[in-house]
Parts: C-alpha cells; structure tokens; sequence
C-alpha cells in the first residue's frame, strides 16, 4: 500500500521582495520518483529547501509523512533525507566525520549497512578518511548522496544530485534508489536538467515555470513521449519553455 | 582607461554593482554609520585628555613606530599580491587574452588599495584626534608623516619580496592533522567538537603566524629580561590563538547550522558539540595566560579579574554564535550591541559586566532552545 510522503499545498515564497514560488501544489507517494523539471531561476532549489525547512515559506503548507514542515519541523525532518549542495560540506572534515556527525545529528545508532554497501559500491571507501576539501566535484556529490540516504528517510530530496558524478557512478546511484523505491522504502524528489532520468526512471514529472507547477506527466504519459522516440521530451520542453522558439 | 585592463575594469563593475545593490539597505547603512560615527565621536570626546600624550610618544618612538608600521605593510601588501596572483589564475577572465601588463596592473591596483584605505582611515582618525585634543597641526602632520612613510616602505618591500608567486592552491586542511584511518563508522557528534579546533590551525599556516610573532617580538621592551620577553611573545601568540579560536567557533556554527539544517538536530546538542571543546581549551588557554600576567608582573586578582572578563566574554559570544547560526540569523548585530553595552557597564561599574554576559548568554541558550 503506498502513502503519501510529501504533500506541497500552494507554497509560495520570496526572497526579499522577489516571490519565486507562487502556488505550488504536488504530492509524492511512497515508491515514485518525481522528477521537478524547469529553466535555471524558476524556483526549483527554492521549493526544494521549503521541503527541508531550509526556507520558511510565505504561504501554504507543507508535510513530510503527514507531518507539517512548518508546525512539526522535528518529525519531518526525522523522515527526510535531503542531499545538500557538494560547496555546502564541512571541508575541515574526513568522509568518515561527515557521515558520523550527520547519522549522529539524525539520530542514529549506528551507519545504515547499505549506505556503507553504496558507498563501497560507489568506490568511496577510499576517500573516508581524507579531507573533504581535497575531494573533486563527483567525490564530493558522493558524499552528500550518501549524507542523503542515512537513517532511512521516506522521502528522499536531491538537487541535481548526478552532477560531476562519472555515468558509473550515477548508474549505481540510479539502481540503489530503484531498488528503495521498488521495495516502497521511500519516495525521491529530484530537481534535474537531466532528461534521460526522467525518461527512464520517473514515475511523475513537473515542470516548474515562474514559479509554478505549469504541466504534470505521468508515469503513462512519460512512457508515451519515450516511445515517440528520441529527443521527444526536449522538444517537449523547449516547447512549454518557449526556448529556441 | 579601464576599457583597456578587462581584470580592472570586471572589479571595478563589482564594486559599483555592490554599491548600487548597498542602495536598497541604504537606511540600514545610514543608521549603522551614524551610530559607528556617534560611538567614535564618544571615545575621542571621553579620551581626548590623553590624546597629547599619545601623540608625544608616537613621536617619542617615530622610529619604532614606522618599523612597526613598516612590518605591517610589508605583510599585508605581500598577502595580498599572493592571493591576488592566485585570485586571478582561478578568474572567470583566466582564459581571456589579457596583456601581462594589464594583469599586474590589476595586482598592483588590488594589493595596494586595501592599505591605503586603511592609512586613509587611520589619517582621519589621527586628525580628528588632534583635532579634538587641540595638539598642534605641525605635530599631527609629523605622526602622519611617519605612518606615511613607514607604509610605503613596508609596501615596496612586501610588493617585492612577493614578486615570486607560488600558486597557492592547496586546500586549508594541509594544516591540520591528519585523521587516523579507521575501519569503523559511528554515529558521533567528536567531529563537530573538533571542528573550530581544525579551522585555528587552518587559520594558524605561518603566513599569518609570522604576523603574530613579529607584533609580539615588536612588543618586548628593551633592557627585559629572557623570561619576560619570552612571556610577552607567547602572551600574543596566546592571545591570537584564543581569539581565533573565538572566531572560528562562530564561524563553523554558523556554517554547521547551514549543512545540518535539514537533520531533527536539537539546539542543546548542536550548541554543545560545536563549543565544548573549543570552551575546554579556552578555559585552559586562559589559566596559561593568567600565569602569564602573573610572571609579568600582574597582580594576581587583576589577572584573575581579566581571565574572568575574557571567559565571560567568551560565553557570551559563543551563546550569541550558536543561538543565532541555529535559528539561520546573522550574529554579528547583536555581537556588537552585546559588547558595547558590556564595554559600557565595564566603564561605569568593575566587575558587573561578567555577571550581566552570563546573563545575557542564558537568554540566548533560551532563546536557542525554544527554537
């Protein structure tokens, strides 16, 4: 029986006097991977830091497993998993004091055992115990998968989380989250420019434009682009954009 | 002009840019500089008396004065041409066809304006002192004349003696020790403890060590004895190492709140991993320095009283630094309101002031915890 791990009811929020959510309204079921889709600056970062309280939103509400970000921040954020930008890890820190002081900050009493299997897989074991300021780009972004999947989340935030990340890498990245999703162990939030993610592993995608979700696809429509070939979804989206209109 | 150096001219927009965006905060600008401006004007009012005194004997020392000066200059100059050398090889216009000339240009442009902002500064402030005091033109122009000098000797000898740019672009952790491999990963919040103890010695490379020790070699007065000069300099090196440890507890609160934002951390644990151990050495740096006072020749309840004073504040800041870093807001306002109105008490009534940090610090804790 699936649940619904994120519930966004018309958020809106603002920097300053610049509103860059206007309305927001999605759900996220446990098992599905929703894809959040729009051009650079339409607010996709913004509502990704709403759902992990980063950011308090003007208006609406959201909530993380029937929990309200707003009014029971400490229960949400019990069940989120949310994978930060790779600039914002500690470089004075090891690997391995990173992920002990995030599982220790969530709570945990010990390091899930497939986090340390993913990271085995991901080649990371010998970066544990260096300094994360001598990590590149993918190593870093790794890292903050793995801060990401610690203590089980149900729901799973990522924000471009295959950048810098070598295709094998992000390969493993993609199976491990199938094989959570599958065993509907969680739901997966992922901002992306990505478009083969989406039309190979989206169960649901939004686009984001303006600050608000302006089309939704399923996971029958996206089977339907798919099958209407290659490039399909990108014009799609250059469409719906205006871009090299 | 500027048309034709591309990295002056992208600096140049910068700071035209930050002025134009300061513009939306102007009101905020305006009252923080008044009040700077009124609490200078307090200090010279109030200290004016001294004020002669002070300027005899920067004329008194002219040539300590300048050496010292002249140090600081070379120092800072140095600094700055590397990190501009640096800076510009990691620049969004790196890969642009700029003209050698221009670039060192730009360095020389860069690395200088920084001390001359500060001599400007420092002009003001000697000049309106003088003023306030009534000291003689002729004497204030002399003082003037010396820093002056002693800037430009310093700031050739530093602009020269970094002529040789090492590319310095090693991370900051090649100054902290290494960590043992381990096999084991747990769940520990040691790290976080151990993080603004990692940031000093970061902070600590000999570049900026040198500094330290030099105003502290400068500080030994002639004719002291081997303990007494010993005592001096490790007085300054100490006192560098605690406030930056001070520093550095709020800095990585700040950045620790940012990265666990999205953990269920609660505050009294986040407050406790980040200060515990940079407290611990604060408690023990300060037991060292109160012994130095003493061979200094301190009496012992002065450095006890100063010990108390520094711990007090300490605590204060700390509380402040955390409170604010986990409720995602920026210290620095209320640091300064902290300190003023301790400075303040301190003026009035010896003493009051440390009860009245602990005071305020138990608000923040409060305050930090209700969050």
């Amino acid at each position: 029986m699936t649940s619904i791990v994120l519930d966004v009811r018309d958020v809106h929020a603002r920097y300053g006097k610049s509103e860059v959510l206007r309305g927001v309204t999605l759900q996220i079921r446990t098992g599905q991977w929703f894809c959040l889709l729009g051009p650079n600056g339409v607010g996709k970062s913004t509502l990704l830091h709403c759902v992990a309280a980063r950011l308090a939103p003007t208006a609406g509400d959201i909530a993380v497993c029937g929990h309200s970000v707003r009014t029971q921040t400490i229960e949400a954020k019990r069940k989120l998993g949310f994978g930060c930008a790779p600039e914002q890890l500690p470089g004075l820190l090891t690997g391995r004091q990173c992920l002990e002081v995030y599982a220790n900050a969530k709570g945990l009493e010990r390091i899930d055992p497939d986090v340390v299997e993913l990271g085995t897989a991901l080649r990371f074991d010998a970066y544990l115990d260096r300094f994360v300021d001598t990590y590149s780009l993918g190593t870093r972004q790794k890292l903050c998968v793995l801060l990401a999947l610690l203590g089980e989340p149900a729901l799973i935030v990522l924000d471009e989380a295959f950048n810098g990340l070598d295709p094998g890498s992000a390969l493993v990245v993609k199976r491990h989250l199938q094989q959570r999703l599958a065993a509907n162990r969680c739901g997966v939030l992922l901002a992306t420019h990505s478009l083969d993610i989406v039309e190979h592993y989206a169960d649901k995608a939004a686009l984001l434009l303006d600050g608000r979700i302006v089309r939704e696809w399923s996971d029958s429509e996206i089977a339907a682009v798919r099958e209407q070939g290659a490039n399909r979804f990108e014009e799609l989206l250059a469409m719906e954009t205006g871009a090299g209109s | 002009m500027l048309q034709q150096h591309p990295l002056l001219l992208a600096e140049w927009l910068a700071a035209r840019n930050l002025r134009a965006r300061a513009r939306a905060h102007a009101l905020k600008i305006i009252a923080g500089g008044g009040a700077a401006l009124g609490a200078a004007a307090f200090v010279l009012v109030t200290l004016r008396q001294q004020f002669p005194a002070m300027f005899e004997w920067l004329l008194a020392y002219r040539v300590l004065m300048l050496v010292a000066v002249a140090a600081y200059a070379l120092f800072a100059v140095g600094r700055q041409r590397r990190s501009a050398e640096v800076r510009y090889t990691q620049f969004w216009l790196a890969a642009a066809p700029v003209r050698q000339y221009s670039r060192s240009l730009a360095i020389l442009v860069v690395s200088l304006l920084p001390l001359a902002a500060q001599l400007l500064a420092a002009s003001v402030l000697l000049a309106a002192m003088g003023i306030v005091a009534g000291v003689a033109a002729a004497t204030v122009a002399a003082s003037l004349l010396w820093i002056a000098g002693g800037a430009a000797i310093g700031a050739t000898i530093g602009w020269w003696s970094a002529r040789r740019s090492h590319a310095d672009a090693l991370e900051g952790s090649r100054y902290v020790r290494q960590v043992k491999a381990r096999t084991d990963t747990v769940p520990s919040a040691a790290a976080l403890s151990g993080w603004p103890l990692a940031q000093v010695r970061a902070w600590g490379r000999p570049d900026n060590l040198r500094i330290l020790l030099m105003v502290g070699m400068l500080a030994v007065q002639a004719g002291s004895s081997a303990l007494v000069g010993l005592s001096v300099v490790a007085m300054w090196l100490l006192g560098g190492y605690l406030a930056g440890l001070l520093t550095a507890v709020l800095q990585t609160a700040s950045m620790a709140s940012h990265w666990l934002r999205s953990t269920p951390l609660p505050f009294a644990h986040f407050a406790w991993a980040v200060c515990r151990r940079a407290l611990l050495y604060q408690i023990v740096g300060t037991m060292l320095a109160i012994a130095l006072m003493v061979i200094l020749g301190s009496p012992v309840l002065s450095a006890l009283y100063v010990g108390g004073l520094w711990l007090s504040i300490v605590v204060l800041a700390c509380s402040i630094g955390v409170a604010d870093s986990y409720r995602a807001r920026r210290p620095f306002l209320k640091l300064a309101v902290s300190f003023a109105a301790l400075a303040i008490v301190e003026a009035r009534e010896h003493g009051w002031s440390i009860p009245i940090a602990a005071v305020l610090a138990a608000w923040q804790l409060r305050a930090g915890a209700k969050t």
